[in-house]
């Protein structure tokens, strides 16, 4: 099951994209409405442990701080350098966007975008995760198998 | 369009009206205080998102050039009476606006817009006029004596919309010549109660309402002299106030 975070303060923007990706399939959605509670959720804060989290939609503006120095906070954390991150805007402004790919945003989605395309961007938000999952999960058994290779290489020489 | 959300839309847009019209008031009275910008930044930018999110294009329009002017004081600009009384003017249209949210902008919505847009790219609205000296027969005169454009024109809407006369003064230098106009005298007193003081001991029997902002100050209230606290505009206890000490005024 995908655990897909929303992180906006509008009250709005939180219950239509909830009900968005709950009819596109995505029902495991939990909705927050500051980075504080981001924090937490995420288990940054001291002192919380982290929940599961697959895909973060992230408003940029927010009360209690810029949605981009969120994410620089969020790669710096190694469990969650690789969570796919999309930013969520009304602007089309480019260098505002550019600094949000430079931080570690993944993607981004405009407000005002379509069912489909918004579809579109968490699916292929979480094909990534999935696809980086598994090279993670291939490294770390190539990794198992080098170091049995090299006991056993060990073991011959003693042997001989 | 769910109707849900557009409700939700309009209840979250008029908490944030609220926010805009507490926030210009409070950086108008003390435009170094740049932290309040970025509240108010956010709110507009609420509101355009939402705007944008259920399509209502003249919401998202009108807001985007309301979010244009609040962005050059984001970048430093300083507040004057002319922007800081454009921006209270069109926080009282983005109400009109919400109220109806699937409407096209009118021409006045339009008109608006276009001094917005003049702002966002520099050009520096002529502050109202203060003194204005068209009054209409019969109805009943208020001197408004406040130093605040934006609080000034806050209390002003709601007493010309109930049919007074308003005279706008920004201190007392002048007001004398119009006391014989007013049926009443609405003051500021929280910096120096003292020039209104001296102004009503010379005008005993026009009734008086001072105003003032955190805590009341010492000032016995009677018949013909009221304390009203400063509020929102949408407070109608200054305009309840008028028409209970100018009898025979409009109701």
């Amino acid at each position: 099951m995908n655990h897909i975070l929303i992180v906006d303060d509008s009250r709005l923007v939180r219950a239509m994209h909830s009900e968005l990706l709950k009819r596109i399939g995505y029902a495991n959605t939990h909705a927050v409405a500051s980075l504080t509670e981001a924090s937490e959720y995420l288990g940054l804060s001291e002192g919380t442990t982290g929940l599961p989290v697959d895909v973060m939609l992230l408003d940029k503006n927010l009360p209690d701080g810029d949605g981009v120095d969120f994410i620089r906070t969020v790669r710096r954390s190694s469990h969650y350098n690789d969570l796919p991150i999309i930013m969520v805007t009304d602007t089309s402004d480019e260098l505002a966007l550019e600094i949000a790919f430079q931080a570690g945003a993944t993607d981004f989605v405009h407000k005002s975008a379509n069912e489909i395309e918004f579809r579109a961007r968490v699916s292929n938000a979480l094909r990534f995760r999935q696809a980086l999952e598994a090279v993670k999960r291939s490294d770390t058994k190539v990794q198992r198998l080098v170091r049995e290779l090299s006991a056993a290489k060990v073991l011959e020489k003693a042997e001989f | 369009m769910n109707q849900s959300f557009l409700e939700e839309f309009r209840a979250e847009s008029l908490e944030h009206l609220d926010k805009l019209d507490a926030g210009l008031l409070a950086l108008e009275r003390d435009p170094s205080k740049q932290e309040l910008v970025r509240g108010l930044y956010l709110s507009a930018h609420t509101i355009k998102g939402g705007a944008s999110m259920l399509g209502l294009n003249a919401i998202k329009t009108f807001t985007h050039g309301f979010e244009d002017v609040l962005a050059r004081l984001r970048d430093g600009e300083r507040l004057t009476p002319g922007t800081a009384s454009l921006l209270l003017e069109s926080v009282d249209r983005l109400r009109t606006l919400v109220d109806d949210p699937n409407a096209d902008a009118d021409e006045t919505t339009l008109a608006l817009s276009a001094r917005l847009r003049d702002r966002a790219a520099g050009v520096e609205p002529q502050a109202a006029p203060l003194e204005p000296v068209s009054s209409t027969p019969n109805q009943p005169t208020v001197l408004l004596i406040e130093p605040s454009i934006t609080t000034r024109t806050a209390q002003a809407m709601p007493l010309r919309q109930a049919g007074f006369n308003v005279i706008e003064l920004e201190d007392f230098n002048n007001a004398l010549e119009h006391t014989k106009d007013a049926q009443a005298v609405i003051a500021a007193v929280e910096f120096d109660p003292q020039p209104a003081l001296e102004f009503l001991s010379l005008q005993p029997n026009l009734p008086a309402i001072l105003t003032y902002l955190d805590d009341p100050p010492a000032i016995p209230s009677s018949a013909r002299t009221q304390l009203v606290r400063k509020a929102s505009w949408r407070d109608t206890t200054l305009l309840e106030t008028v028409q209970e000490l100018v009898p025979g005024g409009p109701a």
